[in-house]
């Protein structure tokens, strides 16, 4: 049976022998990425946002609930759950592709 | 279907560009499908920093709006071939590219997917593995932007930082 956790994918940053990112570096640079510092690891599962195919960190410490979409039984990302929220639709990636293969072999 | 490895050996991504820039000659890594309804999903993505010294590179795996124009056909030590020996093979793979006449541009639209990897090149391991999802990264059809996609610094990240890189792919 398809479990949340059957579908996760596996992040691993690796910085046990390098200087690694400093928390500066992703401020400055305005990312939305872990900053792994010198002789760091960093390992995580990550779930795949449905509707953008964008990368969710399942970030343990999250006190707030992780966004989830009843319509298609699968995670979405913060920023695609806000446009379901603003425009009550959602739209998956496997449906915007099927769209563009139907409107190619049209 | 068969899940195919596009590995470069080493490239050289550069200070970075911008979305809609295009890229510069080389120091990118770019995968096209190999026909017009054919659909290519990432199943994983790994970078190893070969750089001399501290390097942090902010990597883009994305969506080109432009994909590389003339391209130049990919040479050893790069390769791009089935994982299993005994894979059936297509009659049109995808086609990995690492230089062309006129380089890749990435998308800049805010609603498409791209994986963001920032690691140190100096020393530094990234790996992303997506086999089990069931919403992989895809690229569908052999013209950009759906069918093209490539691994490329973004603006921010360090010059002259060497990386090998390879993307696990299952063209469907």
């Amino acid at each position: 049976m398809r479990t949340k956790r059957s579908n996760e994918a596996y992040v691993l940053i690796d910085h046990r022998n390098s200087p690694g990112i400093s928390q500066e570096f992703v401020r400055a640079n305005g990312l939305d990425t872990p900053a792994v510092g010198a002789g760091q690891v960093f390992e995580s599962a990550i779930a795949v946002c449905h509707s953008c195919g964008a990368d969710i960190i399942l970030n343990p410490n999250r006190t707030r609930g992780r966004e989830w979409c009843m319509e298609h039984d699968a995670y979405l990302c913060d920023r695609c759950a806000l446009r379901r929220k603003l425009t009550g639709s959602c739209v998956p990636l496997q449906k915007k592709l099927l769209d563009l293969f139907q409107l190619l072999t049209r | 279907m068969s899940v195919y490895a596009f590995q470069v050996a080493t490239i050289t991504p550069g200070a970075g560009t911008a979305d809609n820039v295009q890229m510069p000659a080389a120091g990118w890594m770019e995968l096209v499908g190999g026909s017009a309804l054919q659909t290519n999903c990432v199943d994983e993505v790994y970078m190893g920093g070969q750089a001399a010294s501290t390097a942090p590179l902010i990597m883009l795996l994305a969506p080109d709006s432009t994909k590389a124009a003339t391209p130049t056909a990919l040479a050893s030590p790069n390769s791009l071939g089935p994982t299993n020996v005994n894979a059936g093979v297509l009659t049109a793979p995808a086609v990995g590219t690492v230089a062309a006449t006129t380089p890749p541009t990435r998308s800049n639209s805010a609603t498409v997917a791209k994986k963001n990897f920032t690691f140190n090149a100096f020393g530094g391991i990234v790996r992303a593995n997506y086999a089990n999802t069931q919403d992989r990264f895809t690229i569908f059809s052999a013209t950009a932007p759906a069918g093209a996609a490539s691994l490329s610094s973004f603006t921010g990240s360090t010059a002259a930082s060497a990386i090998g890189a390879h993307i696990l792919f299952e063209t469907l």
